[in-house]
């Protein structure tokens, strides 16, 4: 085989180096920053926790958090034994060693006048992933944001156009992407109460509502729809709504809270978390879920406030605008979301609680077969390492 | 907690002529060669490398000076006669390190695209004084050499 034909790159270490990491993109987001209007993305990391609780926890660990406008991934730095040379073309310009030591003579030397240069060495690539349970601000969102339990008065209230920049801040703090960001705000009906106190803690100045507060505004709401003769099966005027709930000119909440009320049974598309609503039509299936399961937390939270399941049907329905009635059923409700503590009662479940029953059905099984397909160390010892301890 | 912005590929195409099979060309011209083990530079260049990398490797002052390592081969690969779509030229890649050892190694598709990320250069006006990271090149096949040295004569 000749290798005469073939031309020689002359490979040579830069002495300037340069730091660089290396990122691995899933398809998809090698797809989107290829495109010809790639986003910026941003890289979340999670809130210091109280500094002296150390935690063990894996969960409640620090993590950074790579975020495009719409997905998060878990970013997980990982070592390679390998050198990774990032390497560029040289220019001719610069000085450089001694190049008989690479065997570069008189008589191959025109064939050495390319050059490669290697600028950087990496120990390491940033891989992303997805965990199954997918990611949501909702948690976070639940942390930071004060509850609001009873009425309360802002110190100082909050133009409309500052909300969203007071929003955006709040969801610097969250390490999700925008859109899950606001899909959790919206979720928990979150709001604005007013700015003053707490100094920069923006979190602190937005609320979001029990499950009792929410249940009262939405009863509220369905009263005064009646009243008014507002069809809330049909495209309505927000305004003509919330002077529907007005008494006698008196607001009985805040108007902010009303519309984190609003907002939750609508069909509210991608990023409208910041205009203004003026029309809005609620969304029957999702509205129904959300009215049952509010209840059902404002009533029964726990196993021993548990109430009979005839009762919950009867003030679920009573709850819902006429037409809506029949929708009512127990398979209308999230998976998990309540139990039967005995044949003729039922309660809420959490949301934290619903993910332990899971785990626990699961865990063993899918972590074994996980650790055997997956070549990553720390997985496939996990489990030893437990049982040693 | 800062959110870091990580901006999108900002092309600015080198000037300079890529020796590289095309595969392994991109508009930076920035590529990965990886290999098991490690390039042991003079010790005299890795002071140097060592002070300057830390501190200002971006100051112009300091001229950059070229360590040799060895010649990078592609012995099937040649740039008039081979077809775009032919990738057998691939399986074989040489790495000669000084004058007596060779390494063999090939181009691999990346499983995954790599993004080379850099921290952003500020400009001396910039006001925001938060991190800034950009991907400054994303990369889909690496030159890897994962075969130990073996000795071979002087070329």
């Amino acid at each position: 085989m000749s290798t005469q034909s073939a031309s020689s790159i002359l490979f040579t270490h830069s002495s300037r180096q340069q730091g660089f990491k290396l990122l691995e993109l899933p398809a998809e987001l090698a797809d989107l920053l290829t495109s010809k209007e790639a986003p910026t993305l941003e890289l979340k990391s999670s809130l210091p926790q109280q500094p002296t609780t150390i935690t063990t926890d894996p969960e409640n660990r620090e993590y950074v958090n790579l975020c495009t406008p719409t997905k998060t991934y878990l970013v997980r730095q990982v070592q390679s034994s390998n050198s990774i040379h990032i390497i560029r073309p040289s220019d001719s310009g610069v000085q450089r060693g001694d190049i008989n030591i690479v065997g570069g003579d008189e008589d191959d030397g025109l064939n050495l006048v390319e050059t490669m240069t290697a600028i950087a060495k990496c120990g390491s690539t940033l891989e992303l992933h997805t965990p199954p349970e997918g990611f949501s601000a909702v948690p976070v969102l639940e942390r930071i944001l004060p509850v609001y339990d009873e009425v309360e008065g802002a110190e100082q209230q909050v133009e409309v156009e500052e909300r969203g920049d007071l929003i955006r801040r709040v969801f610097a703090d969250v390490p999700v992407s925008r859109a899950q960001c606001e899909a959790g705000w919206i979720e928990l009906c979150a709001f604005v109460l007013g700015c003053g106190g707490g100094g920069e803690d923006v979190a602190g100045w937005c609320r979001r509502p029990s499950a009792k507060v929410k249940l009262d505004v939405w009863r509220r709401v369905v009263e005064g729809a009646v009243l008014q003769g507002i069809d809330l099966g049909k495209q309505f005027l927000v305004q003509d709504l919330w002077r529907s709930v007005l008494d006698e000119g008196e607001e009985p909440f805040p108007r902010a809270l009303f519309e984190g009320v609003v907002r939750r049974v609508c069909e509210v598309g991608d990023g409208r978390l910041f205009e203004d609503l003026k029309w809005a039509s609620i969304d029957r299936a999702c509205c129904t879920q959300w009215v049952g399961e509010t209840y059902l937390e404002a009533m029964a939270p726990t196993t021993a406030s548990s109430i009979g399941r005839s009762e919950f049907l009867n003030a679920w329905k009573d709850l819902l605008p006429e037409s809506w009635r029949d929708d009512v059923a127990f398979s209308k409700l999230t998976e998990n979301s309540y139990k039967h503590p005995d044949p003729t009662t039922i309660c809420f479940v959490y949301r934290t609680d619903r993910q332990k029953i899971k785990k626990n059905v699961s865990t063993d099984a899918s972590s074994a077969t996980a650790a055997k397909k997956t070549r990553n160390w720390h997985e496939l010892f996990k489990d030893q390492k437990r049982q040693k301890r | 907690m800062p959110t870091i912005p990580l901006h999108p590929r900002v092309s600015s195409p080198t000037s300079l002529p890529n020796p590289l099979p095309q595969v392994l060309q991109t508009p930076t011209g920035l590529a990965i060669l990886e290999l098991q083990g490690t390039i042991n530079l003079p010790s005299q260049e890795a002071e140097d490398e060592s002070t300057t990398s830390t501190n200002d490797t971006h100051d112009p002052s300091i001229p950059t000076f070229e360590t040799p390592v060895g010649k990078l081969m592609f012995p099937d690969y040649s740039p008039h006669r081979t077809a775009p779509d032919d990738t057998k030229w691939m399986k074989r890649v040489y790495l000669y390190v000084g004058r007596y050892q060779r390494m063999t190694g090939e181009v691999k598709k990346l499983a995954q695209p790599l993004a080379l990320v850099q921290r952003r250069q500020k400009e001396m006006t910039s006001d925001s004084d938060g991190e800034e990271l950009e991907i400054v090149e994303i990369i889909k096949y690496k030159l890897f050499f994962k075969n130990r040295p073996e000795p071979v004569n002087d070329i």
